[in-house]
C-alpha cells in the first residue's frame, strides 16, 4: 500500500511538473533543417598577386544561386558592392610605394538566405 | 453750443475708452502670442556671444558648433525640478561630410567618355568644383582594360562591365544629438525612431556592423547641396597603333602610374591624343540638388528611366553597383562662430575670412578638423568601442517660428533664410562649402544617449526648459519664470529667459555678397513692446486731455462772455439781478447738462448692448471735469477788467495785453499743436521702430495703429479749430476797430499788417515756447539729430505761416463785411 501511495504521489508531481509544457520537436527539428540549408557562404581568393597601378579583378563567388548582393573590400577604405548571380568581379586598382599586403575580405548577402560571414584573403601587390 | 458739448463730451470719452481698451488688448496679445514653446534656455558658463550680450539678440541655429559643457546629471536634474514641465537638452555633435558613395549609371555602349561637373550655389552665387572629373572608357571587354580616369579615385570609382559609377561631391552636414522623449515633447514630433535599432536588410547591406550603427534622422528636403552634371559622349575605337603611341608616352606605359606620378605628362597625353577620340555626340544629364540624396542616406544611387537619382531599392535589376567608404565619418568638423561686427543696433557687418580650395567660394569662419576615432592600415578602426556609422532611418521637418509671434528658438531647426535686401527675392543658403555666414539647421538628428560616446563627458550644449503649469505670459508667469532663471543662474548656467522673445530682421552687410536681410531672435521682445506702449499710451492720453479741455474752456470762455454781454442788456432794460441769475442758471443749466444727459443716455444704451460700461464712466468723468473748467472759466470772466495803465511797450504788446485771456487758449493750442509737430511724429516714429522690430511687436502695433491716427487727426482738429474759432471771434470783438480804421482812410494793407503785427508776436511767442518744450522732452524721450530739429524748426514756421493764412483770410473776411458796412 505504502509503494502504491508513493507511486500515485511520485506520478502526480511529474503529471504537475510537466502540465502546460508542450513540446516542439518537429518545429527544432525544421528550423535546424533550413538554418543547415540557408548557410551562405561568401568565396573569395586565398591570395590574390597584382601590381600597383594595375587594376586587380577579383571574383567573389555565393554559395547560392539567384540573386546574390556581393560585398567586396580590397583591403585599403573602399567597399564595393553590387548585384548578381553566382558571382561577381570587382577590379581595383592599388597604390602602394612597397611591396605590401592587403586583406581582402568579401560578403555575400543571398535574396532568400539572408547574409553570409564575411571570408578573407590576401592581396599581396608587388611594387 | 450743446451740439458742440454733444461731440466733444462724447468723442473725448469714447477716445479715452477705446484707449483704455487698446491697453487691454496689447496685454491680452503679449500674454497670449509672447510665449514660445520653451521658457529659458540654460547654457554652459560663458555661452553668451558678442552679438547677444550687446545686442539681446540671438541668431537662428545658435548651437552651430558646441563645446559643449552642461552632463547628462545635470539636465537629469532640471527635468526632476518640481516646476519643470519639459527639459529638452541639445547636444551639437559636429560638422559630418555626406556618405562618401557612388551613384551609378548603365552603360550602353563600351567605347564612352563621361565627364561630371560639380557646381554648388549660395543662392546669389554658383562656384564650380576646381578639379576635373572625367573617364575615356575604351574597354571593350573584361580582357583589355583600356581606361583613362581623371584620377585614381575615379579609377576605384568606376566599374568595368555594365555600369560607370561616380562619386557624390563633399558636402557638410551638421548633426546635432537630443533627447527623443523631452525633444518630442517640445516639437510635437515624434522621434521615437531615434531609440529603434537597425533592422532593416537593405540597409544592413551597407553598414560595416550593426552594433556601430548609429540611428539618424535627417532633416526632410535638405539634400546633398550640389548640382551634378553627366556628359555622355561616344568615342572612336582607336588602332591598336595608336594604343600602342599612348603607351609609350606613357611611364612604363602605365597611364595609371603617369597619372599618379607625372600628372602634367598625363594631361598632355589626354589633351593631345585621347581627347580627339571623342565624337562629340553628347548627351547631357543634369542632377541638382533637389532630385539628389539626402546626406545621410546610406544607399547607394542610379540613374533611373527618368534622368533622376534613385536609391538602390533591392531588387538588384535597376542598380547594379557601386562603391563606398566605410567609416567615412570618422573625421567631423567643428566650425568657429560667425564673427559679427556691429555697426549698430540694427546693422552689422561679416568680413569674409577665406576662400575654399575646391570650390573657389568665400568662407566666413574657420573650419577645425577633429578625428573621432582612428582607423588602421587596413581602414578598420582601431578601436572598435569609439567607431560609429550614421545610418539614415527616417527623416524629420520640424519648422519652428514659422507663424508665431513669440520665438523660442530651439537652437537647431530654423530654416528662415536670409535674402538680399536689394532684391528680397534672392534667398540665401548654405553651399557645399563648408563656413557659409548662415549657420544652417541641424541636418541629422541622433539620440542622446550617442552625444557621450563622441563627444566625451558633459556633451549637452542646452537645455530648453518650459516651466510648468503656465498658460500664458502674463505678469504671475513672468515672475515664476525669473525666479528659476535666478535659481540655474545661481547654480552656474548661462541663463535667457526665452519667453517674450520674437523675431526681428538685421541687414548684415557680408562681404562678396553685399546686404542681407538676417532674422534674429530679440530676447525681452514683450516688455519693449509693454513699456514702449505704455509711454505712447501716457503722451497721447496727456496731449489729448489737455487740448480736449482747452477747448471745452475756450467754448465756454467765449459763451459766458457772449452771456455777459446779453445779462448787460437785460440790466440795462430793467431785469432784476435775481431774475437775470436764474435765467443764466436755466440757460447754463440747458447748455451745460442736456448734452451730459444726452451722452449719458448714449453710453448706457451703448453698455445694454455692448456690455461695456467704460465709456459711460469715462462719461461722467469728462462732464464733472467739464463742470470745472465752467467754474474757472467763471472765475476768469468775474475778474472785473483793470484799468488799462500806460506801460512802456507797443501798441501791438499792449493789445495783445489787454486781450490776453481771450488768446491764452488760442497760445496755449499753438503750443501743443507746435510739440505735437515736432515732438510727436518723431517720438511716434521711434516708438514705432522700436516695437516693430519684433514680428510681436508688428502684431500688436497693427492692432492699435488706425487708434493712434484717429487720435492724432482728433488732437490736430482740436487744436486748429480753437486757434480759428480764438483769431475770428477776437477780430469779430475788433470788428468796430477795423470799420475805425477803414473809416479813417487806412489801407487794407496797412489794417492786415498792423493786426498780423499782433498775431506774429503771441503766436510767435507761443509756437517758439511750443518748440523750446518739444526739444526739451525730444532730449529727455528720443536721439535727437540736426535733421530732426531742423525738420521741428521747418514745423514750427509751418505751423505759425498756417496761423497767419489764418489770421488774414479772418481779416478779408471782416474787412469785405466792414467794407460793406463802411459803403452802407
Amino acid at each position: 500500500m505504502k509503494k502504491i501511495l508513493l507511486a500515485s504521489l511520485f506520478t502526480f508531481t511529474l503529471l504537475l511538473c510537466f502540465a502546460g509544457v508542450q513540446t516542439f520537436a518537429e518545429d527544432t527539428k525544421e528550423t535546424e533543417k533550413i538554418d543547415i540549408q540557408s548557410a551562405v557562404r561568401a568565396y573569395v581568393p586565398g591570395v590574390v598577386y597584382g601590381t600597383h597601378y594595375v587594376p586587380k579583378t577579383v571574383t567573389v563567388r555565393s554559395s547560392h544561386g539567384g540573386s546574390n548582393h556581393f560585398t567586396f573590400r580590397p583591403g585599403d577604405g573602399k567597399e564595393y558592392s553590387g548585384y548578381e548571380g553566382t558571382s561577381r568581379s570587382f577590379t581595383h586598382t592599388y597604390k602602394n610605394n612597397t611591396y605590401k599586403e592587403y586583406t581582402i575580405s568579401a560578403r555575400v548577402t543571398n535574396m532568400e538566405y539572408g547574409p553570409s560571414p564575411w571570408a578573407y584573403g590576401t592581396a599581396r601587390i608587388s611594387y | 453750443m450743446i451740439t458742440v458739448l454733444v461731440l466733444i463730451i462724447s468723442t473725448v470719452s469714447y477716445t479715452l475708452a477705446t484707449l483704455a481698451d487698446a491697453n487691454e488688448q496689447v496685454k491680452q496679445n503679449i500674454t497670449n502670442f509672447s510665449r514660445g514653446s520653451y521658457d529659458i534656455l540654460l547654457r554652459p558658463p560663458d555661452a553668451r556671444t558678442d552679438l547677444e550680450q550687446k545686442l539681446g539678440i540671438i541668431e537662428e541655429n545658435y548651437l552651430g558648433s558646441g563645446e559643449g559643457g552642461i552632463t547628462t546629471t545635470q539636465w537629469e536634474d532640471v527635468k526632476e525640478h518640481p516646476q519643470v514641465e519639459i527639459a529638452a537638452p541639445v547636444a551639437s555633435v559636429g560638422l559630418f561630410t555626406a556618405l562618401k558613395r557612388t551613384w551609378m549609371i548603365k552603360k550602353e555602349n563600351d567605347l564612352r567618355y563621361y565627364g561630371v561637373d560639380y557646381s554648388t550655389s549660395d543662392g546669389v552665387n554658383d562656384y564650380t568644383y576646381g578639379k576635373e572629373t572625367y573617364m575615356y572608357d575604351f574597354s571593350s571587354d573584361m580582357k583589355s582594360i583600356h581606361q583613362y580616369p581623371s584620377s585614381l579615385e575615379v579609377l576605384n570609382n568606376f566599374f568595368m562591365e555594365e555600369i560607370a559609377s561616380f562619386s557624390f561631391p563633399i558636402s557638410y552636414h551638421q548633426v546635432v544629438a537630443v533627447d527623443p522623449v523631452e525633444e518630442s515633447r517640445l516639437t510635437d514630433y515624434n522621434l521615437s525612431l531615434l531609440n529603434e535599432g537597425i533592422d532593416d536588410g537593405l540597409t544592413l547591406k551597407y553598414i560595416t556592423k550593426q552594433e556601430l550603427a548609429i540611428p539618424i534622422i535627417s532633416l526632410k528636403d535638405v539634400p546633398v547641396p550640389n548640382t551634378i552634371k553627366l556628359t555622355v559622349d561616344s568615342l572612336e575605337e582607336p588602332t591598336e597603333e595608336e594604343v600602342k603611341t599612348w603607351s609609350s608616352k606613357f611611364v612604363d606605359s602605365n597611364p595609371i602610374k603617369t597619372m599618379d606620378l607625372n600628372p602634367i605628362q598625363y594631361e598632355k597625353v589626354i589633351q593631345n591624343y585621347i581627347s580627339k577620340k571623342r565624337r562629340h555626340n553628347e548627351e547631357v544629364y543634369v542632377f541638382r540638388p533637389e532630385d539628389g540624396p539626402s546626406p545621410f542616406e546610406i544607399l547607394p544611387f542610379y540613374v533611373d528611366e527618368k534622368g533622376k537619382l534613385s536609391p538602390d531599392d533591392g531588387t538588384g535589376e535597376d542598380y547594379l553597383g557601386g562603391s563606398r567608404t566605410p567609416f567615412s565619418q570618422q573625421i567631423g568638423y567643428k566650425l568657429s562662430p560667425v564673427r559679427y561686427d556691429i555697426k549698430n543696433e540694427k546693422e552689422l557687418s561679416v568680413t569674409q575670412t577665406g576662400i575654399n580650395d575646391d570650390y573657389h567660394a568665400p568662407t566666413y569662419r574657420e573650419i577645425e578638423e577633429v578625428e573621432y576615432f582612428k582607423l588602421n592600415e587596413n581602414d578598420d578602426p582601431v578601436n572598435e568601442q569609439e567607431a560609429f556609422e550614421f545610418a539614415n532611418v527616417g527623416f524629420f521637418s520640424i519648422k519652428e517660428n514659422t507663424d508665431k509671434l513669440a520665438s523660442a528658438p530651439l537652437g537647431i531647426y530654423g530654416s528662415t533664410s536670409p535674402y538680399l535686401a536689394s532684391d528680397p527675392s534672392k534667398k540665401l543658403h548654405p553651399s557645399a562649402v563648408p563656413g557659409s555666414f548662415i549657420t544652417t539647421p541641424a541636418h541629422g538628428l541622433i539620440s542622446l544617449n550617442w552625444a557621450e560616446k563622441i563627444k566625451g563627458e558633459a556633451p549637452i550644449d542646452a537645455i530648453r526648459v518650459k516651466v510648468a503649469g503656465l498658460t500664458g505670459y502674463d505678469e504671475e508667469a513672468a515672475a515664476l519664470i525669473r525666479k528659476l532663471a535666478n535659481e540655474w543662474e545661481k547654480g552656474g548656467f548661462t541663463v535667457d529667459i526665452v519667453a517674450g522673445a520674437s523675431l526681428q530682421e538685421l541687414s548684415v552687410d557680408v562681404e562678396g555678397i553685399g546686404e542681407v536681410m538676417q532674422s534674429f531672435t530679440t530676447l525681452g521682445a514683450a516688455d519693449t513692446v509693454v513699456s514702449s506702449w505704455n509711454l505712447l499710451q501716457v503722451v497721447i492720453t496727456v496731449l489729448y486731455v489737455l487740448v480736449a479741455f482747452i477747448f471745452i474752456g475756450f467754448t465756454l470762455f467765449h459763451l459766458l462772455e457772449d452771456r455777459q454781454r446779453d445779462e448787460q442788456l437785460l440790466a440795462r432794460l430793467g431785469w432784476s439781478h435775481k431774475l437775470i441769475r436764474r435765467l443764466r442758471y436755466k440757460e447754463l443749466g440747458q447748455i451745460l447738462v442736456i448734452p451730459m444727459l444726452l451722452v449719458f443716455i448714449g453710453f448706457t444704451v451703448y453698455g445694454i448692448i455692448q456690455e461695456e460700461w467704460l465709456p459711460l464712466i469715462l462719461a461722467v468723468g469728462v462732464s464733472l471735469l467739464t463742470l470745472l473748467v465752467y467754474a474757472f472759466t467763471t472765475s476768469i470772466q468775474k475778474r472785473k477788467p483793470k484799468k488799462v495803465k500806460q506801460s512802456g511797450g507797443t501798441v501791438t504788446q499792449q493789445n495783445i495785453w489787454f486781450y490776453r485771456f481771450r488768446l491764452l487758449a488760442s497760445g496755449l493750442q499753438l503750443l501743443i499743436v507746435t510739440i505735437l509737430t515736432c515732438f510727436l511724429p518723431f517720438f511716434l516714429l521711434q516708438s514705432v521702430e522700436q516695437t516693430t522690430q519684433t514680428r510681436l511687436g508688428n502684431y500688436v502695433h497693427g492692432e492699435v495703429e488706425g487708434l493712434f491716427i484717429l487720435i492724432i487727426i482728433l488732437l490736430y482738429g482740436l487744436s486748429l479749430t480753437t486757434v480759428y474759432q480764438s483769431l475770428k471771434r477776437l477780430w469779430e470783438k475788433r470788428e468796430n476797430e477795423i470799420q475805425l480804421f477803414l473809416y479813417l482812410g487806412w489801407g487794407a494793407g496797412a489794417i492786415r499788417k498792423y493786426y498780423l503785427k499782433e498775431v506774429l508776436f503771441w503766436a510767435g511767442i507761443a509756437i517758439l515756447a511750443g518748440w523750446i518744450g518739444s526739444i526739451c522732452i525730444s532730449l529727455y524721450f528720443l536721439d535727437v539729430s540736426t535733421v530732426s530739429v531742423l525738420i521741428g524748426v521747418l514745423g514750427a514756421i509751418f505751423i505759425l505761416a498756417l496761423t497767419l493764412a489764418g489770421s488774414l483770410y479772418i481779416l478779408r473776411c471782416l474787412e469785405k463785411k466792414g467794407g460793406r458796412n463802411f459803403a452802407n
